[in-house]
Parts: C-alpha cells; structure tokens; sequence
C-alpha cells in the first residue's frame, strides 16, 4: 500500500490498486467520529455514446439513463438499499455528474457493515421492467422540480447556447421523453460496461484502519467474475470551438431576471497537473479579476447591477471546460455590457502582483479550510481522481501559477467571441 | 464544561464558550444577538448584517474589509439572521485556516476575531448614521432578497403555509422581514437600532478550535467591546406556544405557473424543546418523515411514485411540524391522504420495531457526527441554550435510546392539523 503524509495538511493518504484495476484510497482522520465511505464510477450523463468492450459494436443509449441507473441500483428483491443503511445506523445516497457517478454513506457505527453493503450492492444490478416503470414516475418528478428551479434552468440554457454538439448540454436527468426510452436491457448494459473495477475508485474518509479496507475491497470484488476490460471508448461528437447560440432566454415565476454569462473553454484535452493548472489559474484570475476584493465587483455591485448572490466558477473537465458569472439583475443588458467591458478592462491594464498573490493566499487557505469537511474532500477527490489530479497537488500547484501565466489567462480565456448569455425573465 | 464547550459568563447576559480541539484544520467562531422576533423590529434585525457587512472604521470600504479578509488567507467571514421559535438571531461568522498549516503565519484567529469585533460594534459611519450608500445599497439588496424568495418553489410553499397557519401570531413573520418597512427605516434609525441590539440583546459567542479556552477569554474580553446592558438587562426573548390550532382546518391554495404542485400540511404540537415530550417528539417526526426510511417517503414516493421529495419536519421553539412533497396537481387529494394516513398510524403506535430502532440509530448517527463539524457543533451548542437543559452529546444519545414506540406515538398524538397548504398551477395552465 502506498502511504503520503502531507506535511502542511498534516493528513495522510493511503492508496492501493488491486489486480482488477480498482484504486483504493483512505484519508485518515484521527478523532473524527463518522466516517464516510464512496464508490465512484468514471461514468456519467455524457456518456451515452460509446464502444461495447465485450461486443465492439457502436452503442447509443437514451439520456439520462447514468443517472437513472444511480437510482435503480438501490433497488434489490430484498428492499431498498438505503433502508439497509438505516438498520445499522448510516445514511446512504448517491449523485449522477456529467461525468461520473458516487454512491456513499455516513455513519458512525457498523462501518465494516456499511462498507461491504455499499461494495456489494453496486456490483449487484436487479433490475425488472417494473420497477422501470415505477422509477419513471418518481424521475418524472424530479425533473419537473428542477423545471422550476431557476438557477438550475439558467445553467442548462447557459450550457444549451455554449455547445454545438457536445452532450453536456443535455441534462443530467434526461428529459421526460427520454427516460421513458431506457429499459432494464438498457441499464443492464451500461451497468456491465462502466461499472466494471478498472473504470472504478473506492474513497474512504475516517479514523478507520486502511489495510482493513483495502482487504475488504478486494474480498468484495472477487466475488465477482470480472472479464479483463481496456479502457471504455467513449464517443463525443466534434464540437467547434465557437457557441451554439449567443443568448438564451426563458422565462419563469422569479421576483427579477437571473443573468449568466459563459465563456467556452479553447484549450479542451488536458488532464492531470495540467488540467488542475488551468483550473486553479482562471479561478485565481476569476477572483482577480471579479472577487470582492476587484474594482470589477465594487462598481457592479455600487451600481446595484449585482448582490450579494453574484458568483462565478470555472468548471473544467478533460472534453469541455467553461467559466460563468451569474446572479439576479435589474438589468442584464447593462450587467452584460459592463461585465465584458471590465473584463476586457482587466485584460488590457494586467492584473496587479498585489492582487494576484491576495488571491493566491485565499486559495491556499481555502483548500485548508476545505480539508475539514470529510464530504466536500471526498467530492474534491472522486472529481479530480478521474481527471488524474492529485488530492494535495492543490497547494504546490497554486504556488508554482505565475502572473504572467494569469495575465496571458486572462486575455486569451475571456474572448468575447466565445460567450453566450443566458437570462431567466420573470413570467 | 457545557457538552465540551468552557462556558465563561463575561458579563449578565454574555456568554463565551469555548471548544478546543485539534481535530480541525480552522478556527471557527460565532457571535449571536438574541431578538425578539416582532413586526416592528424583523426587517431593521435583517437589514443590519447586511450593512454592517460592508465596512467597519478599520476597514472603512467593503473592498478594503474584503482584501483583509483575503489577506488573512482568505477568512470566511459571514453575517446572518436565524430563526428559532419567536428568536429572531443576528448571527456573526469568522473562520480562518489553522496556523499549524501555514508555516510563517501568525495570530490569524486574533486578527479574525478583531476584524469581527470592529464589523460588529464599530461600523463605518458618516454623521448619524451608517454610510448612506452602503444603507441605500444594502435597503434595495434586502427588498430584492425577500422578494426572491418566489424562486424558490419549495421554501416559498413552507413559508406561505407558516404565514396563514400563525396569523397574528409573531411566527408568521418571514426571517428577513417585509418589504413595506422598508421605507420606514433611515440610516440614522438603523443605527439607533443597532445600538439598542449591541446592548440589549443576550449574547452567546461561539469559539471553537485549536485554542486555549483561558488565552480566549482574556483575547475575547480584549478585543469584543460590548457597551454596558440598558435598565432591563440582556433578555432572552420568549416564545407564545400554541397547543391546539384552535378553529376548524384551514385550505390555502396559491396559484403560479409552475410545472409542480407543493403541498405543504401544517400541524401544531406546543410540544417543544423543555417539554418532556422532546425526545419522544424528534423520534416520532423520524418515524413520519425525517428519513428516506420513513413513512412518508416510503408511502409517496417509494410504493405510490408520486413525488421526487416527501419529508416531514418538527420545529421544537414553538411547537410546530409540517409534512411536504412536491407532486402533480392531480395527484393532491391522494397525496394528501396518504400523509393523513401515515401520521395516524403513527399517532396510533402502529409503528414497525425495525423502522422504530432505524429512527433512533439514524439520529444518534447524526448527533455523533455533529462533533466532526465546527457549525453543527454551534448550532447544538445554541440548541442547548434555547432548551435551557445542559444535555452532552452522549446524554443526548442516552435520551434517545430511552424513546418508547408507546411515548412516541403519545407525543404524536399532539400534533393536530392546523392548515393545508397547496401551490397549485395557474387556472387554464396545460
């Protein structure tokens, strides 16, 4: 087992990757009395195009169907799967992202119990055309909740206007009409496909003894009859580099509009310490640039353009990427104008060194901060384990970022030929 | 010792308690003021975190404030009002990263806690009042704040259902206050209110981390310079508890263009928080509806696919609970049953023993696990003060495990239906 002591976060990491390919990792966390325990697969709603392993044949699957399996994989003959973790005291539940999917548990009795019933039941697919049917229902649902949800609305049109092609742009849930496509042959074959052990990592938070988990894991797994399985090849379509539309507008029962702006990512195909400098680069360069702190911010916020809900994020993943700046507006034509001028602004006058190592400093101590949470670190994790980025690269990392590198950042990422806004308008 | 936190009692009505540990990375602290929750006071008691966030006499600009903020490796600060019961709280937050992680660093809790200390008690002033941009600012924030709360489907069905239930009752009020005082108040009367809070509002600061809970008394009584209380002292605000609706159901029905339906049954208990009754009523709200185990989520969702969400909630200040889910339109009257049924068999002990074991073990877990987490061990630690009973973590879970099936249905025996709420679609909608 390989054991890194971290010496500013003073936590250590053990890992472990069995003979199936399955990665197994333990932070330990002398003292904390729950432990949380996760499976991820390296699968998610982008996925619905791809190469059968075992056939070789092109398969094209309904949307949503990621997800939907989340759901149906807590359903076996004997019940539900999270009324098991209530018998021993834990509370389960699991989250489909674009790109993958975690099932988890928190408890602070019966782990080793836990554990093998979390490893268990998502190697462990039962699914039968009427529980399919029933699970429609209940994902029908859901969907209409976000249908009213402002927030998750200006985000999906955001992504709608950026992207041609890519399947990002589709939701996570699917929509009301696709989810009525997918059947149990249907989930059966992504379950055999993407939650295969190589396409797999385990993540354990806790003061819990690595060697035990690492031992069960692997008992776990040769329950199972695994076929050896090369990578998955997934099948993204071409997508250009400039948006899809310039704006998208909608409108619903909200008090005033809700602005977002989006810049498309150029610079796509990047992993590891690459990907992790990207992405920890523009955020230094958004809160530069736009933090609280920023000229940018004071001026918006002073004209009464944004509030305190204003925010904005740069999400990179290895086949997409793209920053946003949202938050209710009076006006979103003027918020607009005086957002792109500003940063182009920022762009031509350079960020200050002063302003530059604030936001350095507020990273570092952030990702410290972040560091106590057993749940936000094994969501940090499980996202950057499947980008191949290092759970303590993020403070070495944020030392090396230079201001040149965030000033030539600044010019070439927020090119306003690549934005697209999106504008949720009271009904 | 108060459940692992010192308690030092600075002055009548002001509390310091301190937790130190070295389990976490940040040391966290939390600085409330006690109010009564009123209609002439609910929106000024919003209004003044949100501009006593945007500067103090040190830091005189919110960028200024903001970049030393930064400058302290990014200290997590925050300014807030909660609501317990008819206690409307100003709540003040500072955190910042664990020396111990950032070699070279010094004195960052002392900075931090300086910083809160001059937003909260030395705010940036001119003439009488607060800066009149940063009022002005802060005054259309909060009008826009409130008035957001319609996109919210879910909370805005829990808070229209609370404010028909409790009609004439200060529990009504909305946490953030009404739009139409806010006309009435002035920079100059929101300073004068601010000084009234700082000296007559009950205090309880929260410190917890890798501290020395003497080396914070003496930093705390150094730093945080509260004036002297008026006549009437620092008065823990009290709560009119109602233990039967008193009239007949109430059917309340909004209309939106929405795509979901929110149904939302109000119910009273007047059991709360120092009544006997607590323990058993926490239990029997897990058995109805806390958990995906429950019966409400195994009835509605699980067995009948009617909803995505189907919980119930037990508010133990005033004496309340409410059951929700979100479901189509037509699906209403059944939904409805359904819960109606559900919170008879509970009331009528017809309670499961697996299910009754799994409640009780699912809320010791959480219990437990609130002393991983710095704010869920504040937030018990305020719980504890509000319940006037010194209770630690394992007598909690002592408390708990005592539960009968036969005292959880009698505690939920008491709740009584006061109102149906239902957030309907606009007539002549598809």
């Amino acid at each position: 087992m390989h054991q890194y002591y971290d010496p500013l976060i003073k936590d250590t990491l053990f890992t472990e990757k069995l003979e199936n390919g399955l990665t197994v990792a333990v932070l330990r966390k002398p003292g904390y009395k729950e432990a949380t325990g996760r499976i991820a697969t390296h699968y998610g709603s982008v996925d619905s195009r791809f190469i059968d392993p075992q056939t070789g044949e092109e398969v094209h699957v309904p949307d949503g169907i990621a997800h939907f399996l989340e759901h149906k994989l807590f359903e076996e003959e004997e019940g539900n799967v999270s009324d098991f973790f209530s018998e021993l005291g834990a509370e389960s539940n699991a989250y489909t992202t674009y790109t993958h999917t975690v099932y988890y548990f928190n408890t602070t009795e019966n782990f080793d119990q836990c554990f093998e019933l979390l490893l268990k039941f998502v190697q462990n697919p039962q699914f039968t055309d009427e529980s399919v049917a029933k699970e429609q229902g209940i994902i029908d649902q859901e969907i209409r909740m976000y249908m009213d949800d402002p927030g998750w609305r200006s985000n999906a049109n955001l992504l709608e206007a950026l992207y041609v092609n890519h399947p990002v742009k589709i939701d996570i849930a699917g929509t009301v009409e696709s989810i009525k496509q997918i059947t149990k042959e249907s989930l059966y074959l992504c379950h055999r496909t993407f939650y295969h052990p190589a396409n797999m990592v385990v993540f354990v938070v806790g003061d819990v003894d690595p060697a035990q988990v690492v031992a069960m894991t692997r008992a776990s797994f040769a329950r199972h009859n695994y076929p050896e399985q090369t990578e998955i090849r997934r099948i993204l379509p071409e997508e250009p580099g400039e948006v899809h539309e310039r704006r998208r507008m909608e409108k619903l029962v909200v008090s005033q509009p809700i602005f977002r702006m989006g810049f498309k990512e150029q610079r796509v195909g990047l992993h590891g310490q690459d990907l992790l400098r990207q992405d920890l680069l523009t955020a230094m360069v958004l809160d530069a640039v736009c933090g609280r702190s920023s000229e940018l911010y004071t001026s918006l916020y002073e004209s009464g353009l944004i509030d305190h809900r204003f925010g904005f994020e740069y999400s990179p993943e290895e086949s997409y990427g793209y920053s946003y700046f949202a938050g209710p507006t009076r006006d979103p034509a003027e918020l607009e104008v005086r957002l792109l001028a500003g940063l182009q602004d920022a762009a031509e006058k350079g960020i200050a060194e002063a302003d530059f190592e604030r936001a350095r400093k507020k990273a570092i101590g952030r990702t410290v901060s972040m560091m106590n949470d057993p749940d936000t670190v094994s969501y940090v994790f499980v996202d950057g384990f499947f980008k191949e980025e290092g759970l303590f690269d993020y403070i070495p990392v944020a030392n090396s970022l230079t201001l040149e590198a965030a000033n030539e950042r600044l010019r070439t990422h927020f090119d306003p030929q690549r934005t697209a806004i999106s504008i949720i308008y009271p009904k | 010792m108060t459940a692992g936190f010192t308690r030092f009692n600075l002055a009548e009505g002001v509390n310091l308690y301190v937790h130190p540990t070295n389990k976490f990375k940040t040391n966290v602290v939390y600085i409330y003021f006690h109010t009564p929750l009123a209609a002439e006071t609910v929106t000024r008691n919003a209004l003044l975190p949100m501009v006593l966030s945007r500067g103090s006499e040190a830091y005189p600009t919110t960028a200024e404030l903001s970049r030393h903020l930064d400058e302290l490796y990014g200290a997590s600060f925050g300014a807030d009002v909660t609501r317990r019961g008819e206690v409307q709280s100003l709540v003040f937050r500072m955190e910042v990263a664990s020396e111990q992680h950032l070699p070279g660093e010094e004195q960052l809790l002392q900075k931090g806690l300086e910083t809160l200390a001059g937003i909260i008690t030395r705010p940036a002033r001119e003439g009488n009042g607060f800066k009149a941009d940063y009022f002005r600012q802060e005054t259309a924030n909060l009008k826009q704040t409130i008035e957001s709360l319609v996109n919210d489907k879910r909370r805005w069905a829990m808070v229209r259902c609370t404010e028909e239930m409790c009609k004439g009752e200060p529990f009504a009020l909305y946490r953030l206050g009404q739009v139409a005082d806010l006309e009435q108040i002035t920079s100059e009367s929101l300073m004068e209110h601010h000084a009234a809070v700082i000296s007559n509002a009950p205090v309880d600061m929260f410190v917890i981390g890798d501290v020395e809970p003497e080396a914070i008394r003496d930093l705390v009584q150094r730093t945080i310079q509260l004036p002297a209380s008026g006549p009437n002292g620092r008065i823990m605000p009290q709560t009119q508890v109602k233990r039967e609706p008193g009239r007949a159901t109430q059917h309340v029905e909004d209309r939106l263009d929405v795509n979901q339906g929110v149904l939302v049954i109000g119910l009273r208990s007047g059991i709360t928080v120092r009544d006997p009754e607590y323990f058993p009523m926490l239990v029997a709200n897990g058995v109805l509806g806390g958990f995906p185990h429950s019966k409400l989520f195994q009835e509605v969702r699980e067995k009948n696919s009617l909803a995505y969400f189907a919980y119930s909630s037990i508010e133990t200040v005033k004496g309340v609970g409410f059951m929700f889910a979100g479901i189509e339109f037509e699906d209403m009257e059944q939904c409805k049953e359904i819960m109606l049924e559900q919170l008879k068999a509970v009331q009528q002990g017809d309670i499961g023993d697996e299910e009754f074991e799994t409640t009780k073990r699912t809320m010791i877990n959480d219990i437990l696990g609130a002393a991983d987490n710095p704010g869920a061990m504040a937030d018990l630690a305020v719980d504890r003060v509000f319940s006037g009973r010194d209770l630690t973590i394992e007598e909690r879970v002592e408390a708990y495990q005592a539960v009968t099936k036969e005292q959880a249905a009698a505690a939920a025996g008491k709740l009584t239906l006061d109102t149906i709420y239902f957030l309907n679609r606009k007539e002549g909608g598809e």
